[in-house]
């Protein structure tokens, strides 16, 4: 059992011992306070769909994260890494995690110090190697970020497209029920039970967007930024070597004046400082010599096995997409065509009728008079001059007999007019 | 008295005994060309017959838009077609939205990547083609109903539409017409929801499919707006995979020899994933949202029918109270019988009418779904399958490197 905040602490440790040596360190999820605080505020009521995402959002992150970690030849073989995932009671609780308290604050002053160093100090490379990594490692931070910014877009899109779908098999089922066209309605009622499973698919495939490209994506941000910490930590190392270089000369040239005053007591003392300079020069030296190397050594190792993350991320991808797609493609194979046209042609050939009517002849004058009786109900027998009127023929000319002359009684005709 | 009688009763039932059964290819209208010149569309109308009536058998005029309205317009006013189902009239050829796209494009321009900007062109291109050539099919549409049907087909004003060499010269209605329609329209829906709270139906044929439309026309216009907006996610979806595979095709780029091969095949296939989603996004609109749509417009016609026949049968009645009331007073009785009489057959041959034009929407209805819904499913599970080929393709080839 671990807590969020155990993988933080697990981070810090980490970072603390091995960036200045020039090791890659993976990077521990994000704290999302607004996350967890709904989780908090919404724990007592129901566990809704929001923060399951969530967890299951932050249990991805921090799988991927440990497997990271563990992939790496130096960070496996660390004592807190081992005892983290092997000791069996609770972890101390890591106090220093948390962003509000006094160590995050403190962070927060050196993260700043340190995005001002960044920005004012300009090392003048002596490495190729390393001027063309960093280039790189720059430009590919700004390309993955634009990568990510349109995979997010792309999960909004699916999410909103796996919802309107959702919106349209409800509306669908609406239509079916109302459709009167029995046929029609199960065909329309097919279409919206197909349309609700395609939902589903569009859904996962969503998630898959989100789970294997965004959030691999996000990761990989967050990787390079670790690589850039480590490019800054030698540029560090760099600048202190640079920093003892110059001291060692101020202190020689010091220790130059005093020999020239004469003043043995002084050059005395200047001689230990320069000594003790002379030492501190080549301590640094050697250190960012060491951290070059370390970190030419770690980026090849970086480089495969970013290739190959990547490269199985994509496939994975690919796969999830071909898969939903072959769900769609059976999905429409097996209950849309089949279904609908067999039973669309039914519909078809019971609704033949409706068109053979209206393109039927008008009866003629001679066919009608027996057709008398079988003229709906409310129709006003009596009261017509002809009952063929309706059909089109001219009306016979009024005579006196105009009027109810027939008692066929009609609901709609409230009574009878006699002849005036 | 008696010399109104004649007239009158002719003038509702003009020209309408002398059609014959009649095939299909009496009258036959396409538009063969349309040409979009900045605001209007010019649709060459194209006929071919053998009505007697017509002077050539063969022959093309120039209409735009506005004829088309007008042609509606007059068909919905004559009273000889109460009874009839109007076809309704085409939709507004309208490329603002594609055109405001256009020109947003234009602005984001900076942006974008040369690749991804002409991507993105040639995209609303295609959709701004699209438009074009659905709006000219709604046209047709409207065209061939009216000339297939066996009584508007004989219809003067119709032949003059097709016949008329020169512009029919009609011109869009002014202000004053505009407002007076409004307030038709106005007055007509409140008319309606007056009748249908008070007329009580005799015929539960009728009292029936009324309902039945209500509940459809909701039923089926809510159906298209969400059509439309999963049509529209679907788009999105396929749009964002250009910004998807020319992002990658750059990191490969980035990325050196190790993932550059490996990237731009991926790259590649999401780019032609994107056509085959694109595609799936614009059958989905032809075959569903358009079909959809179709019928809410048609449904709405014949819920006019519907209105109409009640309001005849509102008259009906009112005719024979004033019948009963000049029996009563012995005044004027025989005009009030006249005008009774009248009433009834009005009434007798909407309803009449009626009854065959639902029945024809019914099947003609039904006949439109099964086609579209078949050819739907038919081309959603093509489109997946070639998606899903491509993939696998696409998944063959990668691990070789």
């Amino acid at each position: 059992m671990r807590r969020f905040s155990d993988f933080l602490g697990l981070h810090r440790k980490l970072v603390e011992k091995h960036l200045h040596s020039g090791r890659v360190i993976p990077p521990a999820p994000e704290k999302s306070a607004i996350g967890t605080t709904k989780i908090k505020l919404g724990s007592d009521k129901n566990a809704d769909s929001g923060s399951l995402d969530f967890i299951e959002r932050r249990r991805a992150a921090l799988e991927r994260y440990m497997n990271r970690t563990s992939a790496h030849p130096t960070l496996r073989a660390d004592p807190d890494f081992r005892e983290f995932i092997e000791l069996d009671a609770e972890l101390p609780r890591a106090t220093q995690t948390s962003a509000l308290s006094s160590a995050g604050v403190l962070r927060l002053f050196n993260r700043v110090g340190e995005t001002v160093n960044k920005m004012t100090f300009k090392m003048d490379e002596s490495d190729q190697w390393f001027e063309e990594r960093t280039q790189q490692i720059e430009s590919l931070d700004a390309q993955l970020r634009k990568l990510h910014a349109s995979m997010e877009g792309l999960v909004n899109y699916r999410r909103e497209l796996a919802l309107s779908t959702a919106a349209f098999a409800k509306a669908t089922a609406v239509l079916s029920s109302v459709e009167e066209h029995s046929s029609l309605s199960r065909a329309l009622h097919q279409l919206s039970e197909s349309t609700e499973r395609t939902q589903t698919i569009h859904h996962a495939q969503a998630d898959a967007d989100f789970y294997v490209l965004s959030e691999n994506t996000k990761d990989y941000i967050q990787l390079i930024a670790a690589v850039k910490d480590v490019f800054h930590e030698r540029v560090k190392t760099f600048q202190t070597w640079q920093h003892a270089q110059i001291t060692l000369a101020k202190k020689r040239e010091a220790k130059a004046k005093a020999e020239l005053a004469g003043r043995m007591d002084k050059v005395q003392q200047a001689q230990e400082e320069v000594t003790e300079w002379e030492g501190k020069v080549e301590r640094s030296q050697e250190e960012f010599e060491r951290i070059s190397r370390a970190i030419k050594k770690e980026m090849e190792q970086f480089d495969v096995m970013r290739v190959k993350d990547f490269r199985d991320m994509v496939i994975k991808y690919l796969e999830d997409l071909m898969t939903s797609q072959q769900q769609v493609g059976f999905l429409c194979c097996c209950s849309c065509t089949p279904v609908i046209l067999l039973k669309v042609c039914v519909v078809l050939r019971s609704s033949r009728c409706g068109r053979r009517l209206s393109r039927k002849p008008r009866p003629s004058p001679k066919e009608l008079p027996g057709a008398r009786g079988e003229r709906p109900v409310y129709a006003c027998v009596g009261c017509s001059p002809s009952p063929f009127s309706a059909w089109g023929e001219p009306p016979s000319p009024p005579g006196p007999g105009l009027g109810c002359d027939g008692a066929a009684p009609s609901p709609f005709l409230r009574q009878r007019h006699g002849p005036h | 008295m008696e010399d109104v009688l004649p007239s009158e009763t002719n003038g509702t039932k003009s020209g309408r005994s002398d059609t014959v059964d009649l095939n299909d290819s009496t009258l036959q209208v396409d538009i063969s060309d349309a040409l979009s010149e900045r605001e209007k569309v010019k649709f060459t109308v194209h006929t071919k017959t053998t009505l007697p009536d017509y002077a050539k058998p063969e022959f093309s005029v120039v209409r735009q838009h506005e004829e088309f309205i007008w042609l509606h317009d007059r068909f919905d006013e004559n009273e000889d077609y109460a009874g009839y189902i109007i076809p309704p009239p085409p939709p507004r050829p309208d490329f603002d939205a594609s055109r405001e796209k256009l020109q947003k494009l234009g602005e984001g321009e900076g942006s974008m990547t040369k690749e991804e900007f002409s991507k993105m062109k040639q995209e609303l291109e295609a959709e701004y083609l699209a438009t074009f050539k659905k709006t000219v099919a709604m046209h047709e549409v409207f065209l061939t109903r009216l000339a297939q049907h066996t009584v508007f087909r004989n219809d003067h004003n119709f032949k003059v539409f097709l016949e008329y060499e020169q512009d029919l010269s009609v011109r869009t209605k002014n202000k004053k017409e505009k407002v007076e329609g409004l307030f038709k329209s106005f007055n007509k829906s409140t008319d309606e929801i007056l009748l249908a709270a008070t007329q009580k139906d005799v015929d539960d044929y009728f009292e029936r499919e009324k309902t039945f439309l209500l509940e459809y026309h909701t039923a089926i216009k809510d159906a298209t707006v969400k059509a439309d907006k999963m049509t529209q996610a679907h788009k999105s979806v396929a749009d964002s995979y250009i910004q998807l595979s020319s992002g990658l095709s750059q990191l490969g780029t980035i990325e050196g020899p190790r993932l550059e091969k490996f990237i731009n095949k991926v790259a590649d296939t999401f780019e032609k994933a994107r056509k085959v989603e694109g595609r799936v996004a614009s059958d989905e609109d032809l075959k569903l949202s358009d079909t959809l749509r179709y019928y809410v417009r048609d449904g709405s016609a014949a819920k006019d029918l519907l209105y109409r026949r009640l309001r005849c049968l509102a008259n009906y009645e009112q005719a024979n109270k004033n019948l009963d009331r000049a029996r009563a007073k012995n005044k004027d009785v025989h005009a009030a019988e006249l005008a009774q009489q009248n009433a009834c057959e009005k009434f007798e041959h909407i309803s009449n009418k009626a009854k065959e034009e639902l029945n024809d929407f019914k099947g003609r209805r039904v006949a439109a779904f099964k086609k579209n819904l078949i050819e739907l499913a038919e081309l959603e599970l093509k489109h997946a399958k070639a998606q899903a080929q491509l993939l696998k393709s696409c998944l063959q080839s990668l691990p070789e490197e």
